[in-house]
């Protein structure tokens, strides 16, 4: 892992927020991450995504969140497999069936992530995750 | 445009006065801002709208304004379950991100949308 993965650990969940130290969601933490470790600027937050102020939006919605990212103008190139370091890998957790969560890809099989009820961590990447993923996203910049 | 624009400044200004509180207010009809006190016992966390003003403005009154200083711009949950009345636009947010919010009674939650030009129509 590199070394700055440990200024992205232990951060509280907060739906909607966007500060490292208060509190942060998942969508923003990737965003955050992406834009202080290379730069660049993925242009939306969650709010610009998500109009419902409730933690538990996607029980109320049938909008699937990261709309965007399947808009060719956006930026994000949709990967097959394989993912890398500062992919964005989008899943369907819990009992409904929309795109309701994201986490970083790391490299090396690890994802950094954080939802309702913990604090941010790193995760394997493996079965469990790779079950509920509905998409892995790159930003159209990372051309490796 | 001018008027949006006259608002949002109207917010921002009274909420750096008002820091580290949060602070409320109305907007009129005819978009004009009137600065209300934060009567809440909690005002850095919350805020309670002075009634007198309230009633001194209430036929005027197109929707109130309450700023989250160094906090995230959006309402909170709690915001949305506190509007009683839908008789008014809410407003809130810090610096530049202004949003109306609304409570949905069938989804149950509160909904929100940036500030804009459409809102004042």
């Amino acid at each position: 892992m590199p070394n700055w993965i440990t200024n992205y650990l232990d951060i509280p969940y907060r739906h909607l927020g966007n500060n490292l130290e208060k509190g942060i969601d998942c969508f923003n933490l990737c965003a955050a991450v992406i834009k202080n470790q290379t730069g660049e600027d993925l242009q939306y937050k969650t709010s610009d995504f998500c109009n419902i102020v409730e933690e538990d939006w996607y029980t109320k919605t049938h909008d699937p969140l990261f709309k965007a990212f399947d808009n060719p103008n956006y930026g994000m190139l949709k990967i097959e497999d394989n993912p890398q370091p500062f992919d964005i890998i989008l899943m369907s957790i819990g009992s409904t069936n929309i795109t309701n969560h994201c986490a970083l890809f790391l490299g090396n099989g690890k994802m950094l992530q954080t939802m309702i009820d913990h604090v941010s961590w790193i995760t394997p990447y493996g079965r469990w995750y790779k079950r509920y993923t509905t998409g892995i996203y790159r930003w159209k910049n990372f051309n490796f | 445009m001018e008027k949006l624009q006259f608002l949002v400044n109207e917010f921002k200004k009274h909420a750096k006065d008002e820091y580290p509180n949060e602070c409320c207010g109305i907007v009129t009809k005819d978009f004009n801002y009137i600065r209300c006190s934060n009567i809440s016992p909690d005002p850095i966390n919350s805020f309670i709208l002075d009634p007198e003003k309230m009633i001194e403005y209430e036929d005027e009154c197109w929707g109130i304004f309450h700023s989250h200083p160094d906090d995230e711009p959006t309402p909170s949950s709690l915001d949305g379950k506190k509007i009683a009345c839908e008789d008014f636009k809410y407003l809130v947010g810090w610096e530049d991100d202004i949003y109306l919010y609304w409570y949905d009674n069938s989804l149950n939650c509160t909904l929100f949308k940036t500030f804009d030009e459409s809102c004042l129509k």
